[in-house]
């Protein structure tokens, strides 16, 4: 089976390394890839040594990739456009891997160390994704280190500590066999998230969730007429009803997410933590009115007001938390000059 | 944290210094003359911290002179120096490049002045200059590589650290209720959940005698409570929101302090945000045979229960934070070995 070039060129095209290239400067990069069929139930090695390492773009069909890593083997499936390989050309970190087609005849391009060095000397644009890409891969392997270091340090038992270690050995080597798909995740990252202001987004996030969610309800509710049956009442002595508000339980969830974020936790964490705490300030918000007024009744305008003003702000800590702090330093310095 | 005024011998000056951070030894001085210029030069005092770790940010610094050290917080409050930074050192790239949060928190060490090189910039000279993106793929590459090997070690490892004799100066002092004090309270002064437990026992007392005194001389005991509640849900909400945001130690003492007072007013009127519903005939109409008594909402017995449970929560998260965390993690060791 022959690998046509235009296929290649336009499978390479699409890889997020290349996308910053022109077409024609892909299709010169595509002259640096060897060009490797596998066929049918056939497996090709690499990786054994550092000189075997290679970077792979499947072009067609479909390959299982199977890796060592940490001493455990994982397997993967590669589809057209997914690749596997780049960070430990760069790297030097040798990791054997064998590529079988065993749903039919694949098509691969490879690229070894000298043909790296070589592209980025000659397409240096390409460095700057791999570099996102080095990063990324850095601080999660960084967290990894500084977790395993914990559990040593924490002094559990033997066979507590042997069970935790394992399991991370296990995630790790799930990791060492990721294949990098054309995915929407980084798009979204780009376009909706703000670098550097993931917390404020989940917060967000969260508060127009609850928000959405307990006006809906609500307004079934009210509609349906339901007060009597879907509105927890309190039962007591007093002949008046007593309901336990929603603000309530957002209130609670605003403290616990607030308390939880007083101690240590880690990215993952505090993503969550935002997302709850948005979640609650969502509720609260819902019936500002409520406990402002200390009256009960849940159509007031104020609520509104309040849940506007909130989204706002948040609004300008995802998005605008640049010019706010660029607004206030210059403030305060012309406030400092003008003394 | 001051800003600094820069003149042109400063510029050239921040130039060369920048020129020896390894990523952009190959910048031409024009370059980076102009991304001095567009930068901020801040002058932070010995013990001011730089950069928080988990604070969001993704600015590039690099230090012109003095000296600072690198560390990370363990879970157990304890905290570990990674390494020392000099002029010529930079830190903050990796959230550049990531916009993942800040990995370790950078303190001053003596008198430090440092460019902080703003996000968009950076990301501009990285998308000019390729030569810097290059240079930092190929850094990055290395200690990619380091950490996998380090990972490698660890993983090989099985044994825990036996855990810490008790000192001898513990015995010497055992039982006495001086010890007693210095372990519960003097030890823990700077502790987060500490000062929120003194926070909320210290509000409430005050608190409670103020409404207590409002009501008995009649000085607009509900205008009062209102602004007690109220502020209650601003310290709250406040302290909540910029706990998740905020990682300077300094900022999250205080904002512990905001948490336990807030905690503490709204809990101390919790009668009064949850009833205020029986004064209604239904969910829609008040009540007009029901006189609004602020004073009976304020003595109903809520209040009391829910002060008994967030000073219990508060205490257990002072106290006993460090048992719970390794009871949480057997606890998952064990349900994985019956799982698996």
């Amino acid at each position: 089976m022959s690998v046509e070039e235009d296929s290649v060129a336009s499978i390479l095209g699409s890889v997020s390394l290349f996308e910053s290239l022109r077409a024609e400067e892909v299709a010169r990069l595509a002259t640096r890839f060897e060009r490797i069929s596998i066929p049918a139930g056939r497996t090709r090695d690499f990786g054994d040594t550092v000189d075997s390492l290679r970077f792979v773009v499947v072009v067609r069909g479909r390959a299982t990739l199977r890796s060592e890593t940490a001493g455990q083997s994982m397997t993967a499936q590669l589809d057209p456009g997914d690749r596997y390989g780049e960070l430990g050309l760069m790297t030097g970190h040798a990791r054997k891997i064998a590529l079988s087609a065993e749903d039919g005849d694949v098509a691969i391009v490879t690229l070894d160390r000298d043909g790296l060095d070589a592209i980025l000397e000659q397409f240096p644009a390409i460095a700057n994704p791999l570099a996102i890409e080095l990063a990324s891969e850095l601080a999660v392997k960084n967290d990894y280190v500084r977790q395993i270091m914990e559990l040593h340090a924490e002094g559990f038992p033997a066979d507590q500590l042997a069970s935790a270690i394992a399991e991370r050995r296990t995630a790790i080597a799930r990791r060492g066999a990721r294949v990098r798909r054309v995915t929407t995740k980084q798009l979204f990252s780009r376009l909706v998230v703000r670098k550097g202001s993931e917390p404020p987004f989940w917060m967000l996030a969260g508060f127009i969730l609850s928000l959405a969610g307990a006006r809906a309800v609500v307004a079934l509710i009210l509609k349906y007429k339901l007060e009597k049956q879907l509105f927890a009442l309190v039962p007591g002595s007093d002949p008046n009803p007593m309901h336990v508000h929603h603000f309530n339980y957002g209130l609670v969830l605003v403290g616990a997410a607030g308390l939880a974020a007083l101690f240590p936790v880690g990215r993952r964490g505090l993503r969550s933590l935002a997302f709850v705490f948005g979640l609650g300030a969502g509720l609260v918000f819902d019936e500002f009115a409520l406990f402002w007024n200390l009256n009960p009744e849940y159509a007031q305008s104020l609520s509104l007001i309040a849940c506007g003003i909130a989204a706002a702000v948040l609004l300008q800590l995802v998005y605008f938390r640049a010019f706010w702090t660029a607004f206030a330093r210059r403030t305060l310095r012309m406030v400092r000059g003008t003394r | 944290m001051t800003a600094v005024a820069v003149t042109t011998n400063a510029v050239s000056a921040a130039a060369q210094t920048l020129k020896r951070v390894p990523f952009l030894a190959l910048v031409d001085e024009a370059t980076l003359e102009r991304l001095v210029r567009v930068s901020r030069r801040v002058h932070y005092r010995p013990r001011q911290i730089l950069v928080s770790e988990l604070e969001p940010g993704a600015d590039v610094y690099v230090i012109l002179s003095g000296d600072a050290e690198v560390s990370v917080d363990a879970r157990d409050g304890s905290r570990t120096v990674l390494r020392k930074l000099g002029p010529g050192s930079a830190f903050g790239e990796m959230s550049s490049l990531t916009g993942e949060l800040r990995s370790a928190t950078i303190a001053a060490l003596t008198e430090v002045d440092a460019l902080i090189i703003a996000d968009a910039e950076f990301d501009q000279l990285r998308e000019t200059r390729p030569q810097v993106a290059l240079s930092m793929a190929r850094e990055l590459a290395e200690r990619l590589h380091a950490v996998e090997h380090t990972l490698e070690q660890l993983l090989g490892r099985n044994s825990g650290r036996p855990p810490a004799k008790p000192s001898d100066r513990g015995k010497a002092a055992k039982g006495s209720l001086v010890r007693a004090w210095r372990e519960l309270v003097v030890a823990r002064q700077r502790d987060l959940a500490f000062i929120t437990l003194a926070a909320f026992v210290g509000t409430l007392v005050a608190v409670r005698l103020s409404v207590h005194y409002a009501f008995r001389f009649d000085l607009t005991p509900r205008e009062l409570l209102r602004v007690l509640y109220m502020s209650g849900f601003a310290l709250l909400g406040g302290s909540a929101c910029t706990s998740v945001l905020t990682f300077r130690p300094t900022w999250r003492r205080w904002i512990a302090l905001a948490y336990g007072i807030g905690l503490a007013l709204i809990l101390n009127e919790l009668g009064v945000t949850l009833a205020f519903d029986i004064f209604f005939k239904d969910i829609h109409t008040a009540d007009p045979n029901v006189a609004f008594d602020v004073e009976r909402l304020y003595r109903r017995a809520e209040s009391l229960r829910a002060i008994a449970i967030g000073l219990v929560i508060l205490v257990q998260a002072a106290y006993l934070r460090r048992f719970y965390v390794r009871a949480w993690f057997v606890l998952m060791t064990r349900l994985r070995r019956l799982r698996g």
